[in-house]
Formats: C-alpha cells, sequence, structure tokens
C-alpha cells in the first residue's frame, strides 16, 4: 500500500456511522470492527475510485490537523484495515 | 460448492415455493416471542414430539407465523457419514427468502408479504426429527424477531421481581458461569446461552427461549420480562460496571445476534435495532468474580 493506491472495500462488508464512530460489519465472519471518527471517514472515502493521496487530500480539508501526522494514522489505519480484509488494493 | 450441494442429491430442484405433501394432518401452535408459531402439516409422531419438547409453550392461539412441514424421500439427500464431521448448515439468502439446507431436511422462511416457513424432510420422528426442527426454528424465530423490531441474542438472562438482565458474549465469556451464581442467589435463569429481546409497544422486554445452554432446560419462567439492562461480560478481577460506547456496543451486539447478522440483506436493519436498543437501555461491561456480588455493582439487590 502506498499514496498512490486506490482502495475497494471488501465485497463482504457492510458499513454504518453509530454516533461519532463507524462500525464495520464483516459477513463472512459476522464480525464487526468499531472505528473512531477519523477511521469512519476514511472508511467512508473510500470508494474504489480515490487513491490513497485523494483521501488525505479529503481528510486534511475536513480535519484540523498536520499533514504529517494525518498521512501516518491514515497509513496505520489502511494497515490495519488490511490486514482484516476489509480493504483491498486495486487500479480504480 | 454450490448452495445445498453437500445435503441434497439434486439441490437445482430445491422447492420453489412453499408446497408438496404434508407429513400429516396435525398442528401445533407455540407460543414463543415473535409468535405465536403455528406448525402445520406434521405427523401424529412429530407432533406428540415437539409437543413434549415445547411443554407448557404449546396451547392453541392466534398464529402470526406458520410453518408447513412437508414430506421428502430419502433419496433427496445425501447420506453423510457424520463421525468426527462438523456440522453446518447451508443458507442461501436473497432480500425476500432464506433457503436453509442440512442433514436429512431443507427448509425455506419467506419475508413477504409476511413472515411464513416451510420445511421437507424425511425424517418421522425421533431426536433427529426434534433436532432437525429446532435447528430450523431458531433461524426462524431470528427472522421473526427482526421482523418484530427484536433480536435473538446469545445471551445469559436473569431476572428478579422487578426486572431482567441480559449479559451476552461468546462462549467462554461466563454466560453459564455468571447464571449459575445468579440462581444461588435467588434469581430467576431464563436461557443461560440464547434469549429473545423483543418490544411490547414501548416496552423493551426479554423473554426466555426454550433453546437450553449449558445449565440444561428448566421448566416455566417463559413469561416476558421488562428488561433493566444489557451488559457484555468480561474477564476481570472484583465486579465492576463500565460505559461501553455506542458503536462499540452494537459492534459486540452484532456478533451475538445469530443468524441474521450474516444476512447481507438484514444487517443494515440489525444495526439499525442494536442501536435503537443502545439507546433506550442501560448498556455497558461487566466484570465479575465468584462472590456473585456483581448484583452491587449493577446496583441491584443482592
Amino acid at each position: 500500500m502506498d499514496l498512490d493506491t486506490v482502495l475497494h472495500r471488501a465485497p463482504d462488508t457492510r458499513y454504518r456511522r453509530v454516533r461519532d464512530e463507524g462500525v464495520v460489519i464483516r459477513q463472512s465472519t459476522a464480525e464487526a470492527l468499531v472505528l473512531n471518527d477519523l477511521g469512519a471517514r476514511l472508511f467512508e472515502l473510500i470508494d474504489g475510485r480515490t487513491s490513497v493521496t485523494g483521501l488525505l487530500d479529503r481528510l486534511e480539508a475536513e480535519y484540523e490537523v498536520e499533514r504529517p501526522v494525518l498521512q501516518a494514522d491514515v497509513m496505520e489505519y489502511i494497515a490495519e484495515l488490511d490486514a482484516l480484509g476489509l480493504v483491498t488494493a486495486g487500479n480504480g | 460448492m454450490s448452495f445445498a450441494a453437500r445435503f441434497l442429491t439434486l439441490p437445482d430442484l430445491f422447492p420453489a415455493r412453499p408446497a408438496g405433501s404434508p407429513c400429516g394432518e396435525h398442528s401445533l401452535d407455540v407460543a414463543l416471542a415473535g409468535g405465536p408459531y403455528r406448525i402445520q402439516g406434521l405427523s401424529a409422531r412429530q407432533h406428540a414430539e415437539l409437543a413434549e419438547r415445547y411443554g407448557e409453550l404449546c396451547r392453541p392461539s392466534v398464529a402470526r407465523v406458520e410453518i408447513d412441514v412437508f414430506a421428502a424421500g430419502e433419496s433427496d439427500f445425501v447420506d453423510i457419514d457424520t463421525r468426527g464431521w462438523r456440522y453446518e448448515l447451508d443458507l442461501d439468502q436473497a432480500p425476500d427468502r432464506i433457503r436453509i439446507a442440512g442433514l436429512r431436511f431443507m427448509a425455506w422462511i419467506g419475508l413477504e408479504p409476511r413472515l411464513r416457513g416451510a420445511l421437507w424432510t424425511c425424517v418421522e420422528g425421533g431426536a433427529r426429527w426434534t433436532e432437525l426442527f429446532e435447528n430450523y426454528f431458531r433461524i426462524l424465530v431470528s427472522y421473526r424477531l427482526l421482523a418484530a423490531g427484536g433480536v435473538l441474542l446469545h445471551s445469559a438472562g436473569v431476572a428478579d421481581a422487578d426486572g431482567a438482565w441480559v449479559f451476552f458474549g461468546h462462549s467462554g465469556a461466563g454466560k453459564t458461569t455468571i447464571s449459575r451464581l445468579s440462581r444461588e442467589r435467588g434469581r430467576d435463569v431464563l436461557s443461560d446461552d440464547i434469549n429473545a429481546v423483543h418490544r411490547d409497544g414501548d416496552r423493551i422486554l426479554v423473554s426466555k427461549m426454550p433453546f437450553a445452554g449449558d445449565l440444561g432446560r428448566v421448566p416455566g419462567g417463559f413469561e416476558p420480562r421488562p428488561l433493566r439492562g444489557i451488559y457484555r461480560l468480561e474477564k476481570g478481577e472484583g465486579n465492576r460496571v463500565a460505559p461501553l460506547p455506542t458503536g462499540r456496543a452494537v459492534a459486540a451486539l452484532l456478533s451475538c445476534a445469530p443468524f441474521v447478522n450474516q444476512d447481507p440483506h438484514r444487517v443494515e436493519e440489525l444495526t439499525g435495532r442494536l442501536e435503537g436498543l443502545v439507546s433506550e437501555l442501560p448498556v455497558g461491561t461487566l466484570a465479575f468474580d465468584l462472590t456473585g456480588d456483581f448484583w452491587t455493582a449493577l446496583g441491584g439487590t443482592c
């Protein structure tokens, strides 16, 4: 995963915003993952078309956080989502 | 492997609608949360065995949900050597129906215009019959409860004169232990495995289900109780309650809501139901030890 990667949500996931958190449900295992506000917003923005750079641009506009800090947090989130099989990398 | 191929010799011939030859002319009304349920088309033996299985829940009612039982031939089913075999049903979910295949049965749950069920089997009676029926019945009840605004939860339900608490968690979380401790303190244990949370107007109720856990079947106690709180069980020292944020509570409950939580067409509805429950009830985590003093932490009377 790098800044040019385009992310897709895994087909067996469902997502719902619950107040200031996000709940991602992995259908095949009936597991649910809770995301904080930033993680939830990141997941909401993953659309199979936008690169990681594009996601960072959107988040930077919405959150008052320095770009290097944001990028580190987002890359960590993406690695976690990838490890859990909730996102896949594609070509857009 | 395609749907039902493990269980049916001709899976492509799975019945497209609830039709066939009934096993017999008997019917049984079961007054269970989300119901009453009318099971019809039973043979005399099937009827007698279900009547014994569901005991006091069997009484003539105006049924809300009908389940038709049809006869199938033994040759319709794959002969499976079950030694050392892990049994999992095959489910096929669609927006308007669910198909189920298992050992010596196939079944259907129609959701529109109203929920109804159908089951085809070659089993005429005995433990195999009650077991396969209950395997199907649990799934149907989970869908019916969801449609009626409730949810079936893997949980321990414990009640006193004022109401009931639901303690949830996966196997090994302590549901049976907390049930046993509660019983020793004079509380009523609903089920230590699976309970129904459902609504009656503005009230949120919990009802014991006749699907026994490790504590086994105890007669009675099926009347709905007002639900006073929902707590996720956690291992720990001492007895303490901690808050559980809404998102985490919904996520934790989702994983304990069997069958419907694996249906892609129903998970949005289920999440919404759970969010509603969490917003209306005290919800938290409960760590408990073997002293049984967790009731104090819950704010109850000892």
